[in-house]
């Protein structure tokens, strides 16, 4: 877990200096690399709260004891730093529909949840807050 | 307990040392692959998507892109003599000797994969990354050599290699390479597959500014164009966001990218142009407002630099400092 918060904090640094505007063209000019930047943790954003919205998530996630509702919010809450220190685990979210497929997404919102510290379900999971 | 020997630091370091040393372009002097099947611990991977589309739907195919140059590579060289094919291929005359310098790293005995994309980038270069073999097929059909980045050993014990795929041939499902010292060489592709495995696979693809990798897809290509920025070559970067803009014409970050880098070529009556029709195909886009104001104001066209400003605070988002920032200082000039 060490390596795994030392490359939040990278990546939060590096989320950081994203937002920092352009070089050479003017101090209040939106650069491209912090638009795209903002494009990758949006599509990260939405894919996670697309599994979020799955039926058969949710109900795995309910029998985990975490409220769904509850998760969608704090999800929904998530900084653009964050996102982008989750990002290597949303990428993990297998697409499909199958019940394996419902079994594997529950698994890794529940990692995220727990790295989170919204939830503490995995012990050996620590969150990256 | 084997170690209990009293001088066995020295024996291990010469046994590093012999191993790191061999790790780097061992092709060099080697001119075939390891007969035995060393790889046979795991098994050899290959595309059966590749194969399979190559045996049963399509007749024969013969790839081969011959105006790849060919430079012989020196001792643990492979890294700068690979780049130098494909650069010059691509368009920009190059000395591999003149590589060495920004690509290999002495203390690794060869060149890694981050100085040779910054190398592409400071030719003002195009290095675009893919790591399957239907990509490698693609871009090879559409006739762009692909540099790999190949094992030649072992899993757990690695000699990396860089050559430059250029072409590949259904009937005896080989692929064809500058490697090492053969200008030619030609390798069936389960050997070449065990040496390009999943987990490590790495290849680039290096193009002038302007032409898309066959397999681009937009938010990939556009992260590479943006590091062009980084190094001032705002020319290749315009003509590769123009491209892009093509390919793409309602990606927004390809528009903005261009107006950004007709401001860095010192051109603000272009990138007035660009930012006009970027609002028009992006109305909510804060950050396209934004920079509109920002270039009208350049211009001199105060009123309509106002009212875009005020749009873009008003729309808001991530980057809301910005916006205010830019209204302030529209706000602090007197109008003409």
């Amino acid at each position: 877990m060490k390596r795994f918060f030392l490359k939040s904090v990278v990546l939060t640094l590096v989320a950081g200096l994203m937002v920092l505007p352009a070089r050479s063209a003017g101090a209040a000019l939106v650069s491209t690399g912090s638009l795209l930047a903002g494009q990758s943790t949006d599509a990260g954003r939405s894919r996670l709260q697309t599994a979020l919205a799955r039926e058969d998530v949710r109900r795995g996630l309910a029998a985990f004891g975490v409220d769904p509702e509850r998760a969608d919010e704090q999800i929904a809450a998530l900084s653009d730093e964050e996102i982008a220190a989750l990002d290597g685990h949303i990428d993990d979210l297998p697409a499909g529909g199958g019940v394996v497929t419902a079994i594997a997404v529950t698994f890794v919102v529940l990692v995220v949840l727990d790295l989170l510290g919204i939830t503490d379900i995995f012990t050996f999971l620590h969150p990256i807050r | 307990m084997p170690f209990a020997y009293p001088h066995r630091w020295p024996i291990l370091g010469i046994v590093t040392t012999l191993a790191l040393s061999a790790s780097a372009c061992t092709a060099s002097g080697v001119a075939r692959w390891p007969a035995q099947a060393s790889v046979a611990t795991e098994a050899r991977p290959h595309s059966p998507t590749a194969e399979a589309a190559h045996a049963a739907t399509e007749p024969a195919t013969v790839v081969r892109i011959a105006d790849v140059p060919f430079f012989a590579q020196k001792r643990y060289q492979c890294g700068p003599a690979a780049l130098a094919m494909a650069l010059e291929w691509s368009g920009e005359k190059v000395d591999p000797e003149d590589l060495v310098a920004s690509v290999y790293t002495p203390d690794l005995h060869g060149s890694l994969q981050a100085s040779m994309i910054a190398a592409i980038r400071r030719h003002g270069r195009i290095g675009y990354v893919i790591d399957s073999p239907d990509e490698l097929f693609a871009e090879l059909r559409a006739g762009n050599p692909v540099i790999v980045l190949q094992n030649l050993r072992f899993s757990w014990w690695p000699a990396w290699h860089y050559a430059v795929v250029i072409g590949y041939d259904t009937r005896d499902r080989s692929v064809l390479m500058r490697s090492g010292s053969d200008a030619e060489r030609r390798v069936g592709w389960r050997r070449f597959a065990s040496s390009w495995p999943p987990g490590s696979r790495w290849g680039l693809v290096v193009l002038a500014p302007g032409k898309l990798p066959a397999t681009a897809t937009a938010h990939a290509y556009l992260k590479t164009v943006v590091a062009l920025e980084r190094v001032d070559q705002w020319d290749a970067a315009a003509t590769s966001y123009r491209a892009a803009l093509q390919r793409w014409p309602r990606n927004l970050a390809a528009a903005i990218g261009l107006a950004n880098a007709e401001l860095g070529l010192q051109r603000p009556v272009a990138a007035e142009t660009i930012l006009r029709a970027t609002v028009q195909e992006h109305p909510h886009s804060a950050q396209a407002h934004n920079n509109f104001a920002h270039v009208l104001a350049l211009n001199g066209k105060h009123d309509e630099a106002l009212r875009q400003a005020r749009m873009a605070v008003l729309l808001g988002g991530k980057h809301t400092e910005i916006y205010r920032q830019t209204l302030e200082q529209i706000e602090g000039r007197t109008p003409p």
